[in-house]
This record gives C-alpha cells, sequence and structure tokens, in this order.
C-alpha cells in the first residue's frame, strides 16, 4: 500500500484538526466514496502520514480543534478540502457548506467566504498544484 | 484567467484578509483537550475478539455513527495485513485460486465437448432432415405409377362391383321369392312337359309379385341379397384380420353362407321335383338331400349363389385394397412432412443450445483471467474472513448502541454504514 511507504511522522494537533475535517467532509454528502478514501490517504501520504494514523484520528474523534497559524498553513488545509470535495468529480452543497464553514474558522472575512471557496474549488478543477496556488496569494 | 476576473478586480491577497479572532469552534465531536488522543486505547487488544473490540471501540467513541466507518476501515485494513503476513494463508488462497483455474478450465472443457457433441447432433439432425426429404420427392416421383397401378385396380374392381352387386340384388331376391313364396304350376313347363330352370330361378316380376303378395313379402325379398352382400363383407374383414382365430371364423362363414344357400336351392329344387312328380305318372319318392345332391339344378343354383357370394367378397376385397394403396401414399406424406417438422424443432433446440453453450465457454475466459490477475499479485484475501469479523465487529458495536438505548433512527443509521461498507469490500479489494 502505497500509505506504508511513507515515512510515518507524528500527526501535531493542526494536522489531526486537518484530517478530521477532512473525514466529515467525505460523510458530509453521507456516501463515503471509494475515490474520497483514496483521496483522503493520498492527502495523508503527501503529509507523511500513514493510513493507521489517518484511521486512528477519525476513530477517537477526540481531538483538540486547532487551526493552522500561517496563512499558507490555512490555504494548504483549504487546497486540501476543496481536492477531497472534487475526487468524485461534483461538488455536493454540503461539502460546499463544510470548506466555507473553514474559511471562517481559519479566521477569514466572512463576506469573502464564498469568493474564496469559488477560488479553492475552481483551483482544482484546473488542477493547480498546491505550491501554485501559494504563490498566486502570495502574489 | 477567468478566476481573477471573477474576483473583480481585487486581489487575491485582499481576499484571504483574516480577522482578528478567529471564528469559534463548536463541535459536538470534539471532546476538551485534557482528553489526549491515545492511540493504545483504540487497537485490538491482544486475545480481545472483533465482537468485544467493536464493543469497546463503540464505547470510546459513545457510538458516535461518524466513527463507525473509519472503525470498519481500520479492522478490514487490519485484517487485510494479518492476511498479506499470513503466509500458510496466502498459500492456502493461492492453492484455492489454482483448484478453482483448474475447475474452470474443466469446466471449459466439458463445455467444448459438449458444444461439439451438440454440433455433431445438428450436423445429424440436418443430415436426417435431408434424408427424409429425399425420400419425400422420392414419394412424390413413385406417386404418379403407384396411384396409377391403384388406380386401375380401384375402376376395375368398381366396373365389376357395380354390376356384380345388381347381379347379386336380382338373383337372391328372385331366388328367395321362388323359395319361399312363389307357386310352382303346370304352366311353368316348357316344351316336352321339361322345367325351365331360369323360370324357376328368375322371375323378373319377383318385386312386383312380392308387392303384391304383401309389404312383409317384399322387404323379406330385398333384405335376402342385403344379407349375403353383409356375409362378403364381414369375410373381408375377417381376412384382414390378425391371429389364429380367423382361420376358424372363415370357414364358418362361408359354411354358413353355403349351408343357407344350399336351403334355398333345396327349396327350389323340391318345388321343381313336386311338380315334376304331379306331371308324371310314376311313384316317386319324396325329395331329399340325396335326391338333390344328384340334382344338378340344385348345383347350378349354388354356383350362381354360394360361388359369385365368394367372388363378390374377393372382388370387394381388391376394391378395399386398392383405395387403401392410395390413402396410404397420403399418409406416408404426412408422417414424413410431420417427422421432417419435428426434426426442425429439434435442430432448432439444438442450435439455440449450441449458442447457449457457446456463450457460457466465452464466459469462462474471463474469469480465468480474473484469477490469473488474483494469481499474480503479491497478496489474496480471505473476503469471506474479512466480511466475518466485520459483522462480528459491528454486532460488537450494536450491542453497545442497545446497551446505551440509542434510537431506533440512530441503530439504523449505524446499520445502513455498515451495509455501504460491506458492499465496498470487493472494490476494496
Amino acid at each position: 500500500m502505497e500509505q506504508d511507504k511513507t515515512t510515518k511522522t507524528e500527526m501535531d494537533d493542526v494536522l489531526k484538526w486537518h484530517f478530521f475535517n477532512l473525514y466529515c467532509l467525505a460523510l458530509s454528502d453521507e456516501q463515503f466514496d471509494f475515490t474520497e478514501l483514496q483521496t483522503l490517504y493520498s492527502i495523508g501520504v503527501e503529509h507523511g502520514i500513514t493510513s493507521e494514523q489517518i484511521n486512528q484520528v477519525v476513530l477517537t474523534a477526540n481531538i483538540t480543534p486547532t487551526i493552522p497559524a500561517t496563512i499558507d498553513g490555512k490555504v494548504e488545509c483549504l487546497y486540501d478540502l476543496a481536492r477531497m470535495a472534487w475526487a468524485d468529480g461534483k461538488i455536493e452543497p454540503e461539502e460546499r457548506e463544510i470548506i466555507k464553514k473553514c474559511v471562517i474558522r481559519y479566521g477569514f472575512l466572512a463576506e469573502n467566504a464564498d469568493a474564496i471557496v469559488d477560488y479553492f474549488i475552481a483551483s482544482v478543477k484546473e488542477n493547480k498544484s498546491k505550491s501554485d496556488i501559494i504563490n498566486e496569494i502570495n502574489g | 484567467m477567468k478566476l481573477m476576473d471573477k474576483l473583480g478586480g481585487s486581489s487575491l491577497k485582499d481576499l484571504f484578509v483574516t480577522t482578528a479572532e478567529p471564528e469559534p469552534i463548536e463541535n459536538d465531536t470534539v471532546t476538551s483537550p485534557q482528553n489526549v488522543f491515545e492511540v493504545s486505547n483504540h487497537a485490538r487488544k491482544v486475545g480481545e475478539t472483533y465482537n468485544q473490540y467493536g464493543f469497546r471501540v463503540a464505547g470510546l467513541s459513545e457510538g458516535n455513527p461518524h466513527t463507525l466507518f473509519p472503525c470498519l476501515q481500520s479492522v478490514c485494513w487490519g485484517i487485510r495485513k494479518e492476511q498479506e503476513a499470513d503466509a500458510t494463508l496466502q498459500q492456502e488462497l493461492q492453492a484455492k485460486l489454482a483448484a478453482k483455474k483448474v475447475e474452470l478450465e474443466t469446466e471449459r472443457q466439458n463445455k467444448e465437448e459438449e458444444y461439439e457433441a451438440c454440433k455433431e447432433k445438428q450436423k445429424e439432425i440436418a443430415d436426417e432432415i435431408q434424408n427424409q426429404k429425399n425420400k419425400l420427392a422420392d414419394l412424390e416421383d413413385s406417386r404418379y405409377k403407384r396411384n396409377r397401378d391403384a388406380w386401375i385396380v380401384l375402376i376395375t374392381t368398381t366396373v365389376l362391383l357395380i354390376p356384380f352387386t345388381v347381379y347379386f340384388f336380382i338373383f337372391y331376391s328372385s331366388v328367395a321369392y321362388s323359395a319361399f313364396f312363389k307357386e310352382f304350376d303346370i304352366n311353368m313347363l316348357g316344351d316336352g312337359g321339361n322345367f325351365k330352370l331360369s323360370q324357376a330361378i328368375f322371375d323378373a316380376a319377383a318385386i312386383t309379385n312380392a308387392w303384391t303378395d304383401g309389404w312383409g313379402e317384399l322387404v323379406f325379398i330385398l333384405f335376402m341379397p342385403i344379407i349375403f352382400l353383409a356375409f362378403g363383407f364381414v369375410l373381408n374383414r375377417w381376412e384382414r384380420e390378425t391371429g389364429w382365430i380367423k382361420y376358424l371364423k372363415i370357414p364358418l362363414l362361408i359354411l354358413v353362407a353355403f349351408i343357407f344357400d344350399s336351403l334355398l336351392s333345396y327349396e327350389i329344387c323340391e318345388k321343381i321335383y313336386n311338380l315334376d312328380s304331379m306331371m308324371s305318372l310314376a311313384e316317386r319318392p319324396n325329395y331329399s338331400m340325396i335326391l338333390a345332391a344328384h340334382d344338378p339344378r340344385f348345383w347350378v343354383i349354388i354356383c350362381l349363389g354360394f360361388i359369385s357370394y365368394l367372388v363378390w367378397g374377393f372382388v370387394f376385397g381388391y376394391f378395399m385394397k386398392a383405395w387403401e394403396d392410395l390413402d396410404l401414399n397420403q399418409i406416408r406424406k404426412k408422417e414424413i412432412e410431420e417427422k421432417i417438422d419435428k426434426l426442425v424443432r429439434d435442430l432448432d433446440v439444438e442450435k439455440s443450445n449450441g449458442l447457449n453453450m457457446k456463450s457460457q465457454i466465452a464466459a469462462i475466459g474471463p474469469k480465468i483471467s480474473e484469477i490469473d490477475s488474483q494469481m499474480s499479485v503479491s497478496a489474496r484475501y480471505d473476503l469471506a474472513k474479512i466480511k466475518l469479523e466485520l459483522h462480528n465487529f459491528f454486532a460488537g458495536w450494536q450491542t453497545y448502541l442497545a446497551a446505551l438505548h440509542k434510537s431506533e433512527l440512530e441503530k439504523q443509521e449505524a446499520t445502513d454504514l455498515f451495509n455501504k461498507m460491506i458492499e465496498t469490500i470487493k472494490v476494496v479489494n
């Protein structure tokens, strides 16, 4: 399994919370699509997280809500959420709502929330990379 | 730059401006920071059954349905890992797949043999259809000749039977009249005082005279020929019967007809003899069977009646035979046509069976390919075992839900999630 090949890194609270959000997003349309599951684990690979660690995160539901400190960290998390939502090739309204909630929770202006969600959804649809987005924002 | 256009000229940096204080987070599933994430609590303990594990993990998450799916995933992945590491199981699964492959290959071979047999049968039926068609064509070709012969016999016998029957009718009605009702008198004597036999037997006015005598007499003499025609008909039918009994019945019938005919002849001859005796001066003995046996007139009457009765029976037999020959040709033709129809139906069935077998053979190929691909991968999984343990885990989970007095809706939600998960097992594998 691909996940097992990654170097096991300790998950901090931010990552745990991030993966919990990703998991909630996957479940938000009440259907845990296999492609969404694959995306969840592949995001884990990118963060150096094994499948077991992800399972344990979603298994416990015992996580301290922790928000990324930097803009880049927030953008990374929102990008992952958008990828998860787009994994099955469609964005459900529930999925959109969760991303929007996260945008607001991450401290972005509520009036910009919809535009930010649109931006991330458009970006994943255009297959932009995480670094492209960060560079674009930092301009 | 569609996205930038959408932003209405404002820069991305402006878009990602943050507030001083982030939105407070409310989440039912989030617990206090004191509850630290302890991996050891959630791993399956040594010796713990999946049922117990399900019960315990449900307790840790308080039966939260959102945690059920990853729990099931975790169980599934855990078992998969165990199975991957189990060399004996891997060998067993490999052997099972190999056995299944052999079984499928044997099945395919058997089906191919069946298919070949089916094709052979189709060929046999097609040949038989052609054979029957040839027979039908031969029958059509020879039909003219056969029918011609049968028609010749039929027409000849009809030509013979009609006058024969008329003769029969006239002869026996006259004989019956002469024997039973006619008064012989001296006027019947010819030149030289001799009786003319034709006058004694044949009476052109027999029917008119019988009518004058009464309707009973008329019916009697009209029905007399019918008795002999019936004798002839019965003789013909018995002749066609099988079995030894007909060899007793036929001589008996002929004997009865002969006796009946003899009695008629005797009656007439006795009347002639008595009239002769009246005219004769000499003393003559009474007429008897001995005298009748020496009387040529007695035998002439028998010959004219009894022999012609026998001949009528034989001619009638030929007539019937010719009629049946004509009919038989039709029956034979119908038989062959029915046989061809049945063979065509059989051929259709065999063709349909053949197509069915062909599709079955074609369906085995992908199954073998699938087994080949399963055999070529590094690890194989006992899906039944995974499903069984997932069921055990979920049973434990349900027990906890029941213990917590969770609502039926929540229980149903968990069951639906579990069923969805079970459905994905094959996909995940």
